[in-house]
């Protein structure tokens, strides 16, 4: 009776997705269950198979064979001819809206526009994008992005976004690039809000090494006395004092104190971790080795 | 409405970075509050917190004595208007405002209502049935607001949704949210680095630097009673002059020495810099640019707080003039009449109102007296 019933599901579902009417014949017993195997084989055939969504998915894990991109890509009226630009989102938090609907309704009626669900929690939006296409210009689609998703959705998320791909073959390799922006955002820059795989600057270098490499390096500039965090005013100085290019004038200006005060306070930094951060040399120093601690605390999260 | 309670907030990253520190704020009901300060100083920050687009890392967040803390963002009755918003471009301005309703699954009839109503508060109603393309920059900055006013929530935040405006339009829409808030009677967060959109919006205005707070007040007290050098020079534009003084107490009386010149403190000045032990020390004193004047009539009657520089730089504004001169190693700006005589390369005169100087001690930036 429950398989029969199932059949029946199965062949109208069939009917729904196809507009064909399969019949089944035939009183065996044990064929039954096998009949509705292949049934179910079938439906999702013909559902991934026809699913656009589905084949970009898999276009994007690397998962299309070369043969068959072209051919797939122009049955479901993806222009090969296009440049692409992938924007991978990360939503922070749990959601009861449909957000699919607002991100394709962000861009529609443009065409070059695929919005694909990766995960519950990860979209890849997919933008044929003009061969001037800058990283300003797509810096601004993954503000906006961002926007309407805090204020639309009322979601916290996060956009990272890789390197314009040419041809199909690459879109894998741009959608990597969108990825390992977004992992090294989370290392390094865990204020910000949206990734460029061109512009994660030093992260980049860093999360490449080996952690043996840098725990080796931390050794040699703080020994076995990593500083405890500093203040927030200090913190604050060391940032805004790079920002200006280790200028002092600058800096005092932007932080609104004396120039003695920002001396004196460079100089407390100084005796504390024994760099000093006026010297570009131990600026760098001083930089390199705080991502370093970051990375390793993350890796070491992560096992 | 909502009155909102922000108390010990405090948000650490990962990293150890503190980015708000121990901030405490009651917002009344009603309320246009702007946080201010410059970039990175934690205001957005705060606001998202507010939001629940951040954890609070330490503290309490209450709107209406209900803590919200760990209320997802879409259960706090809040809504957003943020600076890189975008309309649907194939809706009308109905559909954009309506959209985020339908996809909560509100019934038609109230979508309508809450879209008429607020296309009313926008002036909106005549413009329901365009589509993005047929707006002006200002009528679109409406429909985006208009998306936050149809969730009817206890309470609006804004974070820079001008400064991707032009200057002009800018200026406009100050007017137009100004308007918004007095029609909706809605309490209102409003998040800004320009300081004349601050003084120009707020009930209230929170000075923020480096994640702390440092003054909350209305925007006549911050122009007038800075609590510190760096509320005195964030506020107010052009920057509050700062200058060297060197206190020099006989008796009762007080000057400074600045650059050449001594100055006379009046009376109620001079008590405050003595009873606080400033005698024979360097302080700084500010001075608005609008209190340095060149004309002879203050000259005249303030002979004893008069400095003589010349003009490095003469700015015509129309209504107002400003002239840039060095003085004591320091740069400086008067604010004068249009119809001043002096020129650059002129060495003029300049009288100080030193009824309106500030002065602050020089290690911690507090106001000693204002």
């Amino acid at each position: 009776m429950e398989q029969d019933q199932e059949l029946q599901r199965l062949l109208n579902e069939l009917k729904q997705d196809t507009g064909i009417t399969f019949a089944v014949t035939g009183e065996c017993e044990d064929g039954r269950e096998e009949t509705i195997a292949q049934l179910r084989k079938l439906v999702k055939s013909y559902r991934t198979g026809n699913n656009r969504e589905y084949f970009l998915q898999r276009v994007l894990n690397g998962e299309v064979v070369s043969s068959r991109l072209y051919q797939d890509a122009k049955r479901f009226h993806i222009n090969a001819g296009d440049l692409f630009r992938v924007f991978y989102i990360e939503l922070c938090q749990e959601y009861d809206i449909d957000v699919q609907a607002i991100l394709k309704s962000l861009f529609y009626p443009q065409t070059g526009i695929f919005v694909i669900p990766m995960s519950s929690s990860q979209f890849v939006i997919l933008k044929a994008v003009g061969k001037r296409n800058s990283d300003a210009d797509a810096s601004k689609i993954a503000y906006m992005i961002l926007d309407m998703l805090n204020t639309e959705a009322m979601l916290d998320a996060r956009v990272a976004y890789g390197t314009a791909a040419g041809q199909l073959e690459f879109l894998q390799d741009s959608y990597r690039e969108a990825r390992l922006a977004m992992e090294i955002g989370h290392i390094f820059y865990v204020r910000e809000r949206v990734f460029a795989y061109d512009r994660l600057g030093i992260g980049r270098l860093i999360y490449e090494l080996p952690v043996s490499v840098c725990k080796a390096y931390v050794k040699e500039v703080f020994g076995d006395n990593i500083p405890e965090s500093l203040d927030l005013e200090t913190l604050t100085t060391i940032n805004t004092f790079f920002d200006n290019g280790l200028n002092i004038s600058e800096t005092a200006r932007n932080l609104y104190v004396h120039r003695n005060t920002l001396v004196y306070r460079l100089e407390k930094l100084q005796k504390t971790i024994g760099l000093d951060i006026r010297n570009f040399e131990d600026a760098m120093t001083y930089k390199i080795v705080v991502m370093a601690v970051d990375y390793i605390r993350y890796m070491e999260k992560r096992k | 409405m909502a009155s909102i309670k922000l108390e010990h907030i405090n948000k650490t990253y990962p990293n150890g970075f503190q980015a708000v520190k121990d901030f405490n704020l009651e917002i009344g009901d009603k309320e246009f509050i702007i946080f201010v300060g410059p970039s990175g100083c934690g205001k957005s920050t705060t606001l998202r917190m507010v939001a629940g687009l951040e954890d609070i890392s330490g503290g309490e967040l209450k709107i209406d004595d209900k803590v919200m803390n760990d209320v997802e963002p879409k259960d706090r009755d809040i809504a957003m208007v943020f600076q890189n918003y975008a309309l649907y471009p194939h809706m009308t301005v109905y559909d954009n405002m309506a959209f985020g309703l339908k996809l909560r699954k509100t019934p038609k009839a109230e979508i309508d209502k809450m879209v008429r109503e607020a296309a009313r508060i926008l002036d909106l109603d005549k413009l329901l049935d365009r589509k993005p393309k047929a707006l002006s920059g200002g009528q679109r900055q409406r429909v985006a607001m208009g998306r936050a006013i149809v969730r009817d929530p206890k309470v609006f935040l804004m974070d820079e949704p001008l400064s991707n405006l032009d200057a002009k339009l800018r200026v406009q829409m100050r007017i137009e949210i100004s308007k918004i808030h007095q029609r909706l009677g809605a309490t209102i967060i409003y998040v800004t680095h320009d300081q004349t959109e601050a003084m120009t919006l707020g009930t209230r205005i929170v000075v923020m630097k480096d994640g702390v707070v440092q003054q909350v007040d209305t925007p006549q007290h911050l122009y007038n009673k800075p609590n510190n050098l760096f509320v005195a020079g964030f506020i107010g534009s052009p920057q509050m002059n700062f200058i060297d003084a060197v206190v020099k107490a006989n008796g009762k009386d007080v000057t400074v020495k600045v650059g050449d010149s001594m100055l006379e403190v009046p009376a109620s000045k001079a008590k405050a810099l003595i009873d606080s032990g400033y005698d024979g020390k360097t302080v700084v004193m500010g001075v608005r640019p609008e209190h340095v004047h060149d004309s002879q009539m203050f000259i005249e009657t303030s002979p004893n707080s008069v400095i003589e520089a010349t003009i490095r730089v003469y700015e015509l504004l129309g209504a107002e003039v400003y002239l840039y001169f060095d003085y004591a190693g320091v740069q400086m700006t008067a604010r004068v009449d249009p119809r001043t005589t002096a020129k650059t390369g002129d060495t003029v005169k300049f009288a100080l109102d030193m009824e309106k100087t500030h002065f602050f001690d020089k290690e911690s930036g507090l106001t000693i007296v204002n």
